[in-house]
């Protein structure tokens, strides 16, 4: 799964080491070319740090991420 | 002008991040603005949530231009423009 754009983002707060970051994610529509976009927040405790307006994720096969001889030499 | 086709210029030029008067008619999404396939497949995304419509993936490699755009839309929705 390819995470491939993400639009109106607001971001509300920082993390800091030791934070534990839920996210929650709402699955708005399931698109063309099996594209699924979401919305959601970042949330450390009570904290909303993030809130994304659209999240676009895309599925491509394998070998489409996988560094080339080059790259992993 | 048709007003839909004005919304699908809005539309598109948000995805490709440049001015609605920046998006012409008949400029290609590709060459002419760098357009690559997840560009392609979010224009597709947003005008199907806008209108209602279910367009084929296969249409997606005509959708190259505005008034290619505007056409394959207009064929779904029944728009008379």
């Amino acid at each position: 799964m390819l995470f491939a754009v993400a639009r109106d983002v607001r971001i509300d707060g920082a993390a800091h080491p030791g934070d534990v970051l839920t996210h929650r994610a709402r699955l708005d529509r399931v698109g063309p070319a099996g594209a699924v976009f979401v919305t959601g927040e970042t949330w450390v405790g009570q904290r909303r740090l993030v809130r994304f307006g659209s999240l676009m994720a895309v599925t491509r096969p394998g070998a489409a991420g996988a560094p080339s001889e080059e790259e992993s030499a | 002008m048709s007003q839909h086709l004005e919304e699908l210029r809005e539309i598109v030029a948000e995805v490709l991040e440049l001015e609605p008067e920046e998006v012409t008619d008949t400029a290609d999404f590709v060459q002419d603005y760098e357009a690559d396939s997840l560009r392609a497949i979010e224009i597709l995304a947003r005008i199907e949530k806008q209108y209602g419509l279910d367009i084929p993936q296969v249409e997606l490699a005509e959708m190259r231009t505005l008034k290619a755009v505007h056409d394959i839309v207009a064929r779904y929705a029944g728009w008379r423009d």
